[in-house]
């Protein structure tokens, strides 16, 4: 325990570091500050840092939903993760994807396909504070379908989502 | 047989649909909600809520980690101490706001808990995203604080655990609920299939083994049509030929490639016959209405293929089929019955013909014998008057005996014949049967006595009294059995045994035996002694002179009344012959002439008498007078009615056959006269006793009838009836009492006019044997014979003469009718039975003069 800890620990500083590299960089926006890291794929040591901006370049697509840990229903606008992966052009098997509080869990990558989950980057047209479990938050079609309503699925809806690792 | 099984098929098929009907609603619904409780497992967004919680504490001590870890440090770690803030503010957010713990929210402890932390972290929102010293310097505070919230924050866990856990066990409890009511249903339904399946077996064995029982019952009828002498058609309702049998090919030639599909009409049916077979067909299609199905067997002709006729039965019947309705014909050649029946008919009308002109010869042949028989025994007995030698006397008393026996055969061929033209009519008459078998064996026992034989009769059982019967044929029925008995029996018994047949005999109610201890007779004879001209044994025969008529007559004379005759014998033993008879009981009458009951009337009367015959008169007067009445005596028609017009009688007795006017043509003349003469009563006065006169006598305006000669009773009755006015026409006027007139007669006359009238009445017979003795027919004529005969008879009567009456009577009517035959034969009897008569009643008068 003590030592995944220290070990996501030691994540994160990197983490903090790049963003800290990017900011000196040029960028002041916020939407512009990376907060998505892609590794895998094929190239085993490629990393993606991507921001609020570069995913809203790739698509915006909105899925109108109620979940589980929110009151009511609400708007999220974010790229769909097929299209994302599409974009990045990784294949692989799984994606592990890793929260905030290093929170991690696996995603099939049959369950990326068009019409699947996005990762939103707005809830109700306003960008998610990290307060509010921003800011990006994979969100599955709740309302759409009862397959999309199950534990499983539920599990993979992280939220405050950092990184994607696409295992092959 | 069909209907039943099928409803009760229909029955037993649908008696699971109930349960079907039962079971697939709750099973659909219990599916559903099995459906929908999977559904929530499956969902489980409770799994979620326990790591949910258990995150919360976790994040929260992380925070308070790194809040400690801080405190006091050079270079503190702001931006980790604010990010695991957002952590558990996100997370803290989901339990304030997320759906996922709306049921927990409910819980109070857990909502204040909740609102607790959140209102904690709200507060600690402005230190958290103020300048970094701020923040530094706030940190000691913060995590007192968190210190104090921390109970509070393990209660959140513990609590919403406790509350998911009950959740949990009660959505289980319920899936249990559900799943049991399932398998409840699905076992019921399992073995409803399986009763379903059990019995779907059973039923498939029924109808296998009803297919086997069907195609038996095919293969019987298939071998009995192709096998059947009888030619079965089968045709649609338009009458076109659907099948046909072996028989059916074989009758009428066609073959059933040739004649299938063509009409019956043209294949069958005679061109003359087809027009009315169209109409039939185009009727029964129109209105249903079929005029031969059903309705046994019609011969008809038909037509073969070659076009010979031939006479055929037919039977139709109709039947339902899955083609529509079909009408199955079966036909029969009958041509050799038709050609057997057309014979036996020939055969029976020659043997018809044959006997009737049997039974005429033989009444002719009679006749013809007859009259120069009794010429022959009429001089017979003049030469025996003659100065005669021993042996001349021997030879014609043998020659009277022969001559005798003669004439008594042919009276009973004449009998036959008379039977076989079928003349005679009986006659109903009331008597007492006791009586009359008491007479029969008076008048039969002197005959029996000379073979020393006794004769007697007796009931069996409950008797009878008075019936009604035909007098005069049981009479000559049982004089027939008795008479041969008698002749049979040598030193024995004979006995008449009278019986009530209960139940009846067909109508037969009374049974006569007449058992002798006789000769007997054998077995085989026995069935054919009643036949006519049969005789047993004839040497014995011989010796007792019978002509074998005797039980044939018996026998057709039983017929006539209704009845059945037979014989059972022992031979050797005896024999016994019974006759059935069916009488009518009835109580006693009350004009008999031996229980007086009728008394003379309360006041005397002035009766106008019209006769004219005088012994007639005279009597009436007499028994008249001595009840007290005043007699006025008219001698013919004319007088009668100029009497009664002149004075006013209280009643008329009127002979009907008088001179000048008879008495039919005097009542219409009084029924004339002016009142109050027209309305006396008149009664009929007569020896006319046909039930038809009477009925005739009422028609021509008689009030009423009394039969000659008179009788006290009877008369009284009468007069007693007018003074009562109920007079009624006597249906069954007394005649059988004439024995007790020839003593009424004696006593009403004192011996000098009996005497008189006596000997006049014997001078008025001989008078009329010699008269009619002469070609009669010739010479007299039938109408003068009837007059003559009707005049004499009523003194005959008067005298007790029944026997000569009774003859004369016939002799009238035959007369009347003009029948000549039966006229000859009744003059033939005439002399024989006047003879008898005469020294009956004198006999010391002398003998008749010869006739010349």
């Amino acid at each position: 325990m003590t030592t995944s800890r220290i070990f996501s620990f030691a994540r994160v500083l990197i983490i903090a570091a790049l963003v800290t590299t990017k900011v000196t960089a040029g960028a002041t926006d916020a939407s512009s500050t990376p907060v998505l890291e892609v590794t895998g794929g094929q190239v085993p040591d490629q990393i993606f840092s991507l921001s609020v901006q570069d995913l809203r370049d790739i698509a915006v697509k909105n899925i109108v939903t109620s979940t589980i840990w929110t009151q009511g229903v609400h708007e999220f606008s974010g790229v769909p993760l097929y299209t994302l992966l599409q974009h990045l052009q990784v294949t692989g098997t799984t994606i592990q994807a890793i929260a905030l509080n290093d929170y991690a869990v696996t995603i099939p990558l049959s369950d990326v396909r068009i019409g699947g989950p996005i990762v939103a980057f707005a809830i109700d047209g306003q960008p998610i504070p990290r307060r509010e479990k921003g800011p990006l938050w994979i969100i599955y079609p709740f309302d759409q379908s009862p397959e999309y309503r199950t534990e499983t699925v539920y599990s993979r809806s992280i939220w405050q989502l950092n990184r994607l690792n696409i295992i092959e | 047989m069909p209907r039943y099984p099928r409803l009760f098929l229909f029955l037993k098929n649908w008696v699971f649909l109930p349960l079907v009907v039962l079971c697939l609603p709750l099973l659909v619904l219990l599916g559903q909600e099995v459906y929908r409780d999977l559904k929530l497992l499956r969902s489980a967004d409770v799994d979620t809520v326990q790591w949910t919680l258990s995150q919360v504490e976790i994040e929260y001590l992380d925070f308070q980690l790194t809040l400690e870890r801080n405190i006091g440090a050079d270079h503190a770690d702001l931006a980790t101490v604010r990010k695991d803030f957002d952590i558990l503010y996100s997370r803290v957010g989901i339990l304030n706001h997320g759906k996922l713990f709306e049921s927990t929210r409910e819980i109070k402890g857990f909502l204040r808990a909740v609102t607790n932390l959140q209102g904690f972290l709200d507060h600690s929102i402005a230190v958290m995203d103020g300048p970094d010293d701020v923040l530094q310097a706030a940190l000691p505070d913060l995590l007192t604080q968190t210190d104090t919230l921390r109970p509070q924050v393990r209660s959140l866990f513990l609590q919403g655990l406790a509350h998911f856990a009950q959740q949990s066990d009660q959505q289980r409890a319920r899936v249990f609920t559900t799943l049991t009511e399932l398998a409840l249903v699905s076992v019921t339904i399992f073995v409803a299939l399986g009763v379903l399946f059990l019995y779907s077996l059973f039923a498939n064995a029924q109808t296998q083994q009803r297919g086997r029982a069907l195609a038996r019952a095919n293969a019987h009828m298939q071998t009995i049509l192709s096998t059947t002498h009888e030619a079965v058609i089968v045709a649609d309702a338009k009458g076109k030929v659907v099948d046909l049998n072996a028989a059916a090919e074989t009758t009428f030639g066609y073959t059933l490639a040739v004649a299938k599909g063509q009409s019956i009409g043209n294949l069958i049916v005679p061109p003359e016959q087809q027009d009315a077979h169209r109409k039939g067909l185009a009727r029964m299609m129109k209105t249903g209405e079929k005029k031969f199905v059903g309705k046994g067997r019609i011969r008809l002709e038909a037509i073969r293929a070659d076009g010979a006729r031939i006479p055929v039965e037919m039977a139709l019947q109709s039947a339902k089929t899955e083609d529509g309705e079909v009408i199955i014909g079966f036909l029969r050649d009958i041509s050799q019955q038709v050609d057997a029946e057309t014979q036996l008919r020939a055969a029976r009308d020659q043997a018809l013909a044959g006997e009737k002109a049997k039974a005429n010869f033989l009444a002719v042949m009679s006749h013809e014998i007859r009259t120069p028989l009794n010429g022959l025994l009429g001089n017979l007995t003049l030469v025996s008057q003659t100065r005669l030698n021993a042996d001349q006397t021997t030879f014609v008393e043998n020659m009277e005996i022969s001559g005798r026996q003669l004439m008594h055969h042919v009276n009973s061929i004449l009998d036959i014949a008379k039977f076989e033209s079928g003349r005679t009519s009986v006659a109903q008459t009331s008597f007492h049967l006791g009586q009359f078998l008491q007479e029969i064996i008076d008048s039969q026992s002197g005959h029996a006595g000379r073979n020393q034989t006794t004769i007697t009769w007796t009931w069996l059982g409950q008797g009878l009294n008075w019936i009604i019967a035909d007098q005069a044929i049981l009479e000559q029925i049982l004089l027939n059995l008795v008479g041969n008995a008698i002749k049979f029996t040598r030193a024995g018994r004979i006995s008449i045994e009278a019986e009530q047949i209960i139940p009846h005999d067909d109508d037969c109610n009374v049974e006569l035996r007449i058992i002798d201890s006789g000769i007997g007779i054998s077995e085989q004879d026995q069935v054919r002694i009643f036949e006519d001209f049969e005789t047993c044994d004839s040497t014995y025969t011989r010796d007792s002179g019978g002509t074998g008529l005797g039980l044939g007559i018996a026998r057709r004379m039983v017929q006539l009344l209704g009845g059945k005759i037979g014989v059972e014998s022992t031979p050797g033993e005896g024999s016994v012959f019974w006759i059935r008879l069916p009488v009518t009981s009835i109580t006693e009458p009350l004009n008999t002439g031996e229980d007086v009951t009728a008394t003379a009337t309360e006041r005397p009367l002035s009766i106008l008498v019209a006769e004219d015959i005088e012994i007639s008169a005279f009597v009436a007067r007499r028994l008249l007078e001595k009840d007290g009445h005043s007699v006025t005596i008219a001698k013919d028609g004319l007088s009668a009615v100029a009497k009664a017009k002149a004075q006013l009688f209280d009643v008329i007795l009127m002979d009907i056959s008088m001179p000048k006017m008879d008495g039919l043509q005097a009542v219409q003349a009084i029924r004339k006269a002016p009142s109050p003469y027209c309305d006396v009563p008149i009664l009929a006065f007569s020896a006319n006793v046909l039930p038809e006169e009477t009925e005739h006598f009422r028609a021509s305006g008689m009030d009423g009838f009394i039969g000659k000669p008179l009788q006290l009773p009877e008369l009284r009755r009468a007069l007693q009836a007018v003074l009562d006015n109920s007079l009624a026409i006597s249906s069954t006027p007394a005649e059988s009492m004439v024995n007790n007139t020839a003593e009424m007669a004696q006593n009403l006359l004192d011996p000098s006019e009996y005497d008189s009238f006596l000997g006049r009445f014997i001078a008025e017979g001989d008078a009329l044997i010699e008269e009619l003795a002469q070609e009669p027919l010739q010479v007299l004529g039938l109408d003068s014979i009837a007059s003559k005969c009707h005049q004499i008879r009523s003194t005959a009567s008067l005298f007790g003469a029944a026997e000569f009456a009774s003859h004369l009577g016939d002799l009238e009517r035959a007369a009347k009718r003009a029948d000549a035959p039966t006229c000859l034969a009744e003059l033939a009897k005439l002399p024989e039975i006047w003879a008898k008569t005469r020294k009956t009643l004198d006999p010391n008068c002398p003998p008749a003069p010869a006739a010349k």
